[in-house]
């Protein structure tokens, strides 16, 4: 290039932070991951290439079942946090104004500025069998004795969607708010009913929205470790823990950087399959989130 | 209040209210309106904004319900029905076009929201295109249209529907100012050619006057006059209607006491005029006074202007150009009083300004610069006084 050395160095420098924060938390890692996943011990400090790793994840049941458990837990976790979150983002986009749609705005972001260690015990506190729900329910004679709410699918899904909310609807809110009213209003004029108006103007102006915060929410769910554990109990069954598993307790890690890159896999073909689908761009999408 | 309903009679507005809340006090948008707009008219309303008129649209298409009164559209009564049940169309301030579909799926929009099969959508699509002049830009992306194909676009849309009546709020407002001029006469002969009813609402008089066969002039909620651009312009009966309605000079004064026919108002730190008859005031009672800017004849010398009622004299201060708009500046003498007068029409002032052969117009414009002694004549029923 023709820019003189010491515009080249100042560059370099101001560059440096992010290279570095790339290439040893980032780029290191998963090489190192890749390499470990990729060896076998044959005696002490005696490597050999090998792929018993994966050979072990297809043929233990155990490990694809929660593989496959993870992925569709996590996208119907995304689906219903979707479906939640976009009544919420529209009443906050297109009904509030004023002041109420910054309290709106505020009550959303609220939550989060506790640690999510905090709220989901929060929810433990709430479920559990001599917690306040339970309790509540058998005073007020609705169950006979007070019922254990926690360590079920449900209250993983709960906890999940709980802790997703704010990432599905920020982009979401930011989406709709750029729809024209005016667009809903001849749509409506020419004929339409909520469902067309919706299904024809409202979802492809927000798409773009929808495909950021969905992208976001999957990844964040698929790869969470805390919620399951917490609100799971033993049978959460989530992929996170079967590579925490190799990691800590087995001490085996080259199974656990097996698991890793799988999941790093998967996660990487279910938002191309998604973006794919709904014919969204991936530059587009990021810039919407 | 009639009961029957006439059937050359497309919107039929029968004392409308609307109030709104604001700030705590309640405040009247729409005042009992009425107005009734024949089949195949094109209908203005004009108003400076706040005046209320986009809430009567609004109320017409449907996105409000009235408080009070009843709107009958085709000869049946509009209340409690949505505005996708509505026999009305709207083009909006900024067209509203469906940026997510074509040209093409914009037009078919309503028609395949009333079920109609795919083939006849089409066909009915193309050649409302075809008539608007779009023809083959069907695929195309709104994005990819100019300002007035958009205009084109969002009145195809609509008329694809064959709707009772048109809603048009102030959709030439985005435009630049020669294409708004050009789409003025688009919209009127385009009116014209399809016969459906019209109703145009805009805070520019001289679209209004342009395009409409009749004019409801809004201030604050009310209609102020109806009537034809003619009418409006040189009949106008109110203060705010003559301020409102083309360039006027408007002064202030006071009714004087005078024995005869023809009433007099003296103008505030000015000389007294002969006003037109159509109304008698008591003495002193304070007057808004209207003078059009072509109404008042500028000569030389006195002598042509013998036959005016009011004959004044003043000092030429500044020419306004502005091609066939062009005006002068004149002060009266011995006030501080400033008169907008049209630049005179070819021939008219050449000879008794001048001196000059007809036809010599730059002569002329050249002969008015700034400190030319003038003499003014105006008939006494172009001086239009209002109580105010």
């Amino acid at each position: 290039m023709s820019q003189p050395p010491t515009t080249r160095l100042l560059l370099w420098l101001l560059l440096a932070p992010a290279v570095l924060w790339l290439g040893l938390l980032i780029v290191l890692p998963h090489l190192e991951i890749l390499m470990l996943s990729l060896r076998q011990r044959v005696a002490p400090q005696e490597y050999v290439f090998s792929l018993k790793q994966y050979a072990t994840f297809f043929d233990e049941p155990l490990y694809w079942h929660t593989f496959a458990r993870t992925a569709l837990m996590s996208l119907l976790a995304t689906l219903l946090t979707l479906l939640l979150a976009f009544p919420v983002a529209w009443h906050i986009a297109k009904v509030a104004r004023g002041r109420t749609k910054a309290l709106l705005l505020a009550l959303v972001l609220l939550p989060f500025w506790a640690s999510e260690m905090v709220r989901t015990l929060g929810w433990v506190i709430l479920l559990r069998g001599s917690g306040v729900i339970p309790q509540w329910l058998f005073h007020l004679e609705l169950t006979a004795q007070p019922v254990e709410l926690l360590y079920n699918d449900a209250s993983i899904l709960l906890g999940l969607v709980y802790s997703s909310l704010l990432f599905m609807l920020i982009p979401l809110v930011n989406a709709l708010e750029t729809l024209d009213d005016s667009l809903v209003e001849a749509a409506y004029d020419l004929g339409g009913n909520r469902y067309s108006i919706l299904r024809q103007i409202v979802l492809p102006h927000a798409a773009p929205g929808i495909a950021a915060g969905t992208i976001m929410v999957f990844m964040l769910t698929l790869g969470n470790y805390l919620t399951p554990v917490l609100l799971g109990g033993k049978n959460s069954m989530w992929f996170t823990e079967q590579i925490y598993t190799q990691f800590i307790t087995r001490f085996n890690w080259e199974q656990g950087a097996a698991f890793a890159l799988l999941l790093l896999v998967l996660s990487t073909l279910m938002v191309w399959a998604g973006l794919k689908l709904t014919g969204q761009g991936f530059g587009e999408t990021l810039r919407r989130a | 209040m009639t009961t029957d309903t006439d059937l050359d009679v497309d919107l039929d507005v029968r004392g409308v209210c609307k109030r709104y809340l604001q700030h705590g006090k309640d405040f009247t948008a729409v005042d009992d309106l009425s107005l009734q707009v024949p089949k195949g008219a094109f209908c203005s309303i004009l108003g400076p904004s706040g005046c209320g008129k986009t809430t009567l649209l609004r109320m017409i298409a449907g996105f409000i319900e009235p408080d009070a009164g009843e709107i009958f559209i085709g000869g049946t009564s509009m209340r409690g029905r949505p505005p996708n049940r509505r026999p009305a169309n709207m083009i909006f301030q900024h067209l509203a076009l469906f940026p997510m579909l074509s040209v093409g799926e914009n037009v078919a929009y309503g028609l395949a929201r009333r079920g109609i099969a795919k083939q006849l959508i089409q066909r009915q699509v193309d050649a409302m295109l075809a008539r608007v002049g779009l023809s083959g830009t069907a695929v195309k992306r709104i994005d990819q249209l100019s300002g007035g194909q958009k205009q084109r676009v969002a009145i195809a849309r609509s008329l694809v529907l064959e709707p009772t009546l048109l809603l048009l709020d102030e959709p030439l407002g985005a435009l630049d100012l020669k294409l708004r001029e050009h789409m003025k006469l688009e919209l009127k002969q385009l009116q014209a050619q399809i016969g459906t009813t019209f109703v145009y609402i805009t805070h520019d008089q001289s679209e209004a006057l342009v395009m409409s066969d009749f004019i409801a002039v809004m201030n604050q909620g009310k209609f102020e006059q109806t009537g034809s651009p003619q009418d409006l312009y040189y009949r106008p009966h109110t203060a705010f209607v003559a301020g409102f309605v083309g360039h006027s000079n408007r002064l202030t004064g006071r009714a004087v006491a005078v024995a005869g026919a023809q009433p007099v108002a003296r103008i505030d730190g000015g000389p007294a005029l002969f006003v037109s008859p159509q109304q008698v005031f008591p003495p002193e009672r304070p007057l808004a006074l209207f003078i059009r800017p072509e109404a008042i004849v500028l000569a030389r010398t006195p002598a042509p202007l013998e036959n005016f009622a009011n004959r004044l004299s003043g000092t030429v201060q500044s020419l306004l150009f502005d091609g066939a708009n062009s005006t002068v500046l004149i002060r009266l003498d011995d006030s501080a009083i400033e008169l907008h007068v049209a630049l005179p029409q070819a021939g008219q002032l050449s000879g008794q300004l001048g001196g000059q052969p007809n036809g010599q117009r730059i002569g002329q414009v050249a002969e008015l610069r700034a400190g030319v002694k003038v003499h003014l004549g105006m008939a006494a029923e172009h001086v239009l006084a209002f109580a105010v």
